[in-house]
């Protein structure tokens, strides 16, 4: 050991002689260590965090593997229809609830009494929520309207009536609710004793504000009819066709900013119509821009008028005789045409409608790229096509 | 060792404790009871390492951190020969270091120092004759 090495070891040996080695030198106070259960919870919080992997797997996989939508939702067809069937031998008029895709029936409601009958059906896009028009068969004058909710599995909750304000002598007779359901526009005519047929008739539009219920109303010109109510989307503007007397004519009431009390000068004129045609339903568009019309060719018909809606004393549809029967008109078929509702340019045909039933049922789902009649869904998107092929009985209305 | 190591007793303390409350808690499996202070030795080192690693993190970013046993402070109790040593010893790499404590102080052969360092034995000779050269260059002598 050379002297490097000595003098190292000697300041080792004296450094580590000024630690006491007798001190006492107690643990500090710690809390005992936590007993260690690796064994059992390691494998758990495995096998946890596996599940919840796939479960966000699942998620995400859902929507894409065509997984149950939403029923309702924007982007398919909504899942369920409400339509208002008449009576038949076997069973009073009743609410029935089919699934789009196949018709299958899912719910049902009879009506309250065999001489009424559920009539017209008016649905709050995107919500399941409806309001239905039920009118007395036998020719008395009375209407109620009642409000349906239809559960996201097509349950339908029991109809709750909602009182609306009509004048006396008079009965509801046309239905329209706005698309966000915080406007109700209904026709109410006159139906007592003296509306005989052809004698002239007191007719009132109202459009009641349903979280108010502050309402506004006009007075239907006597002899002109109403129908064919259909709310844009601003909840603001209301369309509908008016015919009678008058040339018939697509019409827009601006509900918020008319100041008269005469409907028909309180409103604008979007097109006259052809006095061979006669339409039935209107759908507006989502983005509101245009509207499709269901239409009826009727030749030979002269000063063809609306004839549905105020006048008809609740007529849910109008049957046409098919071709080559006696009665009726001469039925030139069924068609949907499209308006630009900014311009006035009119499509004819945009899809031909097969059947001869001139019912109410015309309507444009929440995301505007699907249109329901009583036969068909069209694709809005790819020229009409036929998405959906309906099996629904004959019905007064449907919507969705 | 550990004060020799890490400089002061307090951190020693901590260290050569922590080893112990880690071997209560759960005791080493040994095949041999006779390894069993060679175990210790080795733990302590490697507690020293990490105290002197955090100490380093603490202290380097705001000023070299001088450990009292051979700061000034520690002139009362030790010689001013035994206090320039250890400030020699002090500025040595790691390993150096602790080689010359092992061998110096706790006066283990190669192979002891080799086993509680985790090192060849080879390796330890190296070692500590490059120390002990900048031991000496530190001291400012030559070795003899």
């Amino acid at each position: 050991m050379n002297e490097l090495e000595k003098r190292l070891h000697d300041a080792l040996a004296g450094t580590a002689a000024t630690v006491d080695e007798d001190v006492e030198r107690p643990f500090p106070e710690r809390p005992p260590r936590r007993e260690r259960h690796r064994s059992f919870l390691v494998p758990l919080a495995a096998a946890f965090s596996v599940l919840l992997v796939l479960g966000a797997m699942v998620q995400m996989l859902g929507p894409i593997g065509g997984g149950k939508p939403d029923p309702q939702q924007r982007s398919g067809i909504p899942n369920f229809v409400l339509a208002a069937v008449p009576a038949s031998k076997e069973r009073p008029s009743r609410l029935e609830v089919r699934e789009t895709a196949n018709g299958r029936l899912v719910g049902a409601h009879d009506i309250f009494d065999r001489r009424w009958q559920f009539t017209q059906v008016a649905g709050r896009k995107n919500s399941r929520s409806f309001l239905v028009l039920a009118e007395k068969d036998d020719g008395g004058c009375a209407a109620k309207v009642f409000r349906i909710a239809v559960s996201e599995s097509g349950d339908m909750g029991a109809p709750a009536q909602v009182t609306l304000a009509v004048p006396r002598n008079h009965m509801i007779s046309e239905l329209a609710l706005s698309f966000d359901g915080a406007q109700l526009a209904y026709t109410t005519e006159q139906c007592d004793d003296t509306a005989v047929e052809g004698a002239e008739t007191a007719a009132f539009l109202n459009v009641l504000t349903l979280s108010t219920g502050s309402a506004r109303k006009w007075q239907v010109r006597k002899g002109a009819l109403l129908g064919g109510l259909a709310w844009l989307p601003d909840g603001r503007r209301l369309l509908y066709i008016s015919s009678g007397e008058v040339k018939a004519s697509l019409r827009l009431l601006d509900t918020a900013g008319a100041r008269a009390s005469d409907l028909y000068a309180a409103s604008r004129n979007v097109r006259e119509l052809a006095s061979e045609d006669s339409v039935s339903s209107l759908a507006v568009t989502p983005e509101g821009a245009s509207a499709y019309l269901l239409v009826a060719t009727l030749k030979g018909a002269t000063g063809m008028s609306f004839e549905q809606g105020a006048g008809s004393r609740g007529q849910g549809h109008t049957e046409l005789s098919p071709p080559g029967s006696a009665t009726g008109g001469d039925s030139g078929g069924l068609r949907i045409d499209r308006i630009d509702l900014m311009t006035g340019a009119w499509r004819r045909s945009v899809f031909a409608v097969n059947g001869n039933d001139l019912g109410r049922g015309l309507a444009v789902d929440a995301s505007g790229k699907y249109l329901l009649t009583f036969t068909s869904v069209y694709d809005l998107r790819r020229s009409g096509e036929v998405a959906v092929k309906m099996k629904f009985p004959a019905a007064h209305d449907l919507d969705w | 060792m550990a004060v020799l190591l890490v400089g002061d007793e307090a951190t020693a303390e901590d260290v050569v404790q922590d080893v112990f409350l880690r071997m209560q808690g759960k005791p080493p499996c040994l095949d041999d009871a006779g390894k069993l202070l060679a175990y210790v030795r080795t733990a302590v080192l490697n507690g020293c390492r990490m105290a002197l690693r955090r100490r380093k993190r603490l202290w380097g970013r705001i000023e070299p951190h001088e450990p009292p046993v051979w700061s000034a402070e520690s002139a009362v109790l030790l010689s001013e020969d035994r206090r320039e040593v250890m400030r020699g010893l002090q500025r040595l790499p790691r390993r150096q270091r602790e080689a010359l404590v092992l061998r110096y102080y706790l006066e283990l052969s190669d192979e002891e120092v080799s086993r509680v360092m985790g090192i060849r034995p080879g390796t330890v000779r190296s070692t500590m004759t490059r120390a002990l050269t900048a031991l000496a260059s530190e001291l400012g002598e030559g070795v003899r």
